[in-house]
């Protein structure tokens, strides 16, 4: 979606969804940090309030059964509000603490329910479900959603609908009438503030324009397409944007992956309540509305513990990787394409801000010659160097990890390199056999030498005596194998670019193109 | 290259999944304008009210969830006053406890506003909260109770007396 197509999402949604949403992304713990992580649990949300076809109502379900749980254990007047809506972050954890805690007081209130290691079973005198804790950040976010929805209008009949789904709650109907009835009022509400703005010609467009060019009874998705849609349809205002045409592709080639997994799932099961018939409860995947959707590595670094620990510098090491990792798969699967997105993508939005703050034709004819892009070997050769780094960075965590060990046995038996040894040194792995003590010493001084040799927050020895300095190089650990094993995926899908034609080649072709687009676009002319 | 088989009727399910992406992607992008007035969440209110602090210029709808935050958490609820005991204030009756106001001798424009609490509370309140007929809410820190009565001393025209005087707020002790 381009800039001025979320502007109009936005305006036509003011105070209405949006707002509603921007107020739950925006509230923070009591520490600052965000109260709910945007992947997955934000991004569940959003998608089950913008969802449209089957299970729509699902998680409405699921929240009333976890209600229901929360009144049984506890008999405060708040009870509710203080389960979903504590200060603290909220994390599977923090859910588990809190029933814990309400269950001390004085046990189930009513039978029927049990608190087993993975959440809460309950058992109706017509059924049986199950909630996770791991699915209650995303119930919980789903609650206050509901609470604060059109300023606060709906909270006073959303209480109702549980008190008195209270009355009847050792009966699964019950249940599922509150459902029915929290569903209702969503769906007038999803009404009026989605489907003024939901705008289906775009998918008409870009399904078009694919199954033109695709054999009969498939769709052929590749970087050549990404280009040419966008010479074709950047006339119209939706597709002005090379970034709006490349966001586009990657969200259907998502969507094509979502509903051939969705196709496959409604062959296997339906969901629903009725085990004798077949059906299946949801689970914790419910709420992964994308399979093993893409989180950006850098995303976690930002989170508590890991955001204790300065990993890169942000002008330098993290900004020319951004991109890469926030498409993630997606840039492997149209890799020209993305080189073209991180080349000339800046190019473009550097016009747009210069016609935004009237910085005259000069600026945007000079900008609309291209000089300026970043060659592609170039944005290449950077992604490699910031991929050394990762490696620097990867020794000096397995030191932080291993520094206080007595032996360093976890996993390192399967010790070649420093990286290998450092990947299963953060899962932990249980030890088997275990290389030559010489060998582990020198990964030990190697990985120390790398350790030492950082002057940035939290690469100091002081600090590893902190637990929670340790857990934020464990988790850290994670998210810097995920973005070196990102890299190393692009820059071979890079290599494969064109095939025996120059990267540079390519670039000089590409810049012409994208200069005559530009100056078509923006009504310039780089010969003046 | 990516190839899909699109299998008949496919096609639509593809647009949805699509549009709700895009509508998802919508919803998560941060807005450019964020120097608009921030609207606090259920949580955050819910906090606030927890911690006795007092939200800034919140809507009505805001409002009201707040003071019913106050409501389901304070340990004695006075919501309306009874008839008049005096020319002033109402006197409130709640489960445990009686707020009544006196007017000083000494002192002709102030008043004492008195917490009693029933016999045998274990812990006395620390803050009175009166809320308006428009869910506005303000709270006053209340000294140690000494024989179970607590009491503010509170000038005529204070906010206190203003707000404790109206019979439609609602009074909450925590």
């Amino acid at each position: 979606m381009n800039a001025a197509a979320r502007s109009l999402f936005i305006a036509g949604a003011e105070a209405g969804m949006v707002e509603d949403f921007r107020v739950l992304s925006d509230a923070t713990a009591p520490d600052g940090s965000p109260r709910y992580q945007e992947r997955p649990v934000l991004t569940d949300l959003a998608r089950f309030l913008v969802r449209a076809g089957p299970n729509r109502d699902m998680a409405f379900y699921e929240l009333c059964h976890l209600v229901n749980a929360v009144d049984a254990s506890d008999r405060a007047r708040d009870r509710r509000n203080a389960f979903f809506l504590g200060p603290e972050r909220a994390s599977a954890a923090r859910f588990r603490q809190r029933l814990d805690m309400a269950l001390a007081k004085g046990g189930w209130r009513r039978t029927g329910f049990s608190r087993t290691e993975q959440g809460v079973a309950i058992r109706y005198a017509d059924g049986a479900f199950t909630v996770s804790f791991g699915r209650m950040p995303f119930l919980a976010a789903l609650y206050e959603f509901l609470a604060g929805m059109e300023d606060f209008s709906f909270y006073p009949e959303l209480q109702i609908i549980f008190d008195e789904m209270a009355q009847g709650a050792g009966d699964i109907k019950a249940v599922q009438t509150a459902s029915n009835r929290i569903a209702s009022h969503f769906r007038q509400y999803r009404r009026s503030h989605l489907a003024p703005i939901r705008q289906d010609g775009k998918f008409d467009l870009l399904f078009g324009f694919l199954a033109a060019r695709s054999p009969a009874g498939r769709v052929q998705v590749d970087d050549a397409a990404v280009l040419d849609f966008w010479s074709e349809k950047s006339a119209s205002g939706d597709f002005r944007s090379y970034r709006t045409v490349f966001e586009a592709f990657v969200h259907f080639l998502r969507a094509l992956a979502e509903s051939a997994r969705s196709e496959s799932m409604a062959r296997a099961a339906s969901i629903g309540v009725d085990r004798e018939n077949g059906e299946v409860e949801p689970d914790d995947s419910a709420a992964d509305f994308d399979g093993a959707e893409w989180v950006s590595p850098l995303k976690v670094l930002d989170e508590e513990p890991a955001a204790a620990i300065k990993f890169f510098t942000k002008e330098n090491e993290r900004k020319p990787i951004e991109i890469l990792m926030q498409y993630g798969p997606a840039a492997l699967r149209l890799p020209l394409a993305f080189l073209r997105l991180e080349a000339f993508g800046p190019v473009q939005s550097a016009i747009t801000t210069d016609l935004q703050v009237g910085r005259g034709a000069d600026s945007v004819r000079l900008r609309a010659s291209c000089d300026e892009a970043a060659p592609y070997g170039k944005i290449v050769a950077g992604f490699g160097e910031i991929l050394e780094i990762i490696r620097r960075l990867q020794k000096a965590a397995f030191y932080a990890l291993h520094r206080n060990a007595q032996n360093i046995s976890p996993g390192v038996h399967a010790l070649r390199t420093p990286e290998s040894a450092f990947d299963l040194a953060r899962e932990n792995a249980a030890d088997k056999d275990l290389p030559a003590p010489q060998e582990i010493e020198r990964l030990m001084a190697e990985s120390a030498k790398a350790f030492r040799s950082i002057s940035r927050k939290g690469f100091d020895e002081a600090g590893l005596r902190d637990e929670s300095r340790i857990e934020g190089f464990r988790i850290g650990a994670g998210a810097l194998v995920a973005a070196a094993a990102q890299i190393e995926r692009y820059l071979a899908a890079a290599g494969r670019i064109g095939r025996g034609e120059n990267l540079e080649g390519r670039f000089h072709e590409d810049r012409r193109v994208f200069s005559q687009k530009f100056c078509a676009l923006y009504e310039v002319s780089t010969h003046e | 290259m990516n190839s899909f088989e699109i299998a008949p009727g496919q096609a639509a399910r593809l647009r949805e999944t699509f549009a709700e992406i895009q509508d998802a992607e919508a919803l998560l992008w941060p807005a450019a304008d964020r120097s608009r007035r921030k609207r606090m969440s259920a949580g955050m209110l819910y906090a606030a009210a927890c911690a006795g602090h007092r939200p800034e210029s919140e809507s009505l709808g805001a409002r009201r969830f707040y003071r019913q935050a106050v409501a389901d958490t304070a340990r004695f609820a006075l919501p309306l006053a009874r008839a008049a005991s005096s020319s002033l204030a109402p006197a409130r009756h709640g489960d445990g406890c009686n707020i009544r106001i006196e007017r000083s001798r000494a002192e002709p424009d102030q008043y004492f506003v008195l917490v009693e609490l029933a016999k045998g509370a274990h812990t006395s309140p620390t803050s009175l909260i009166v809320c308006d007929a428009e869910d506005r809410c303000q709270r006053f820190a209340l000294p140690v109770a000494r024989d179970g009565i607590s009491q503010i001393v509170a000038e005529s025209d204070s906010e206190l007396m203003r707000l404790i005087s109206d019979p439609a707020s609602k009074v909450y002790l925590r």
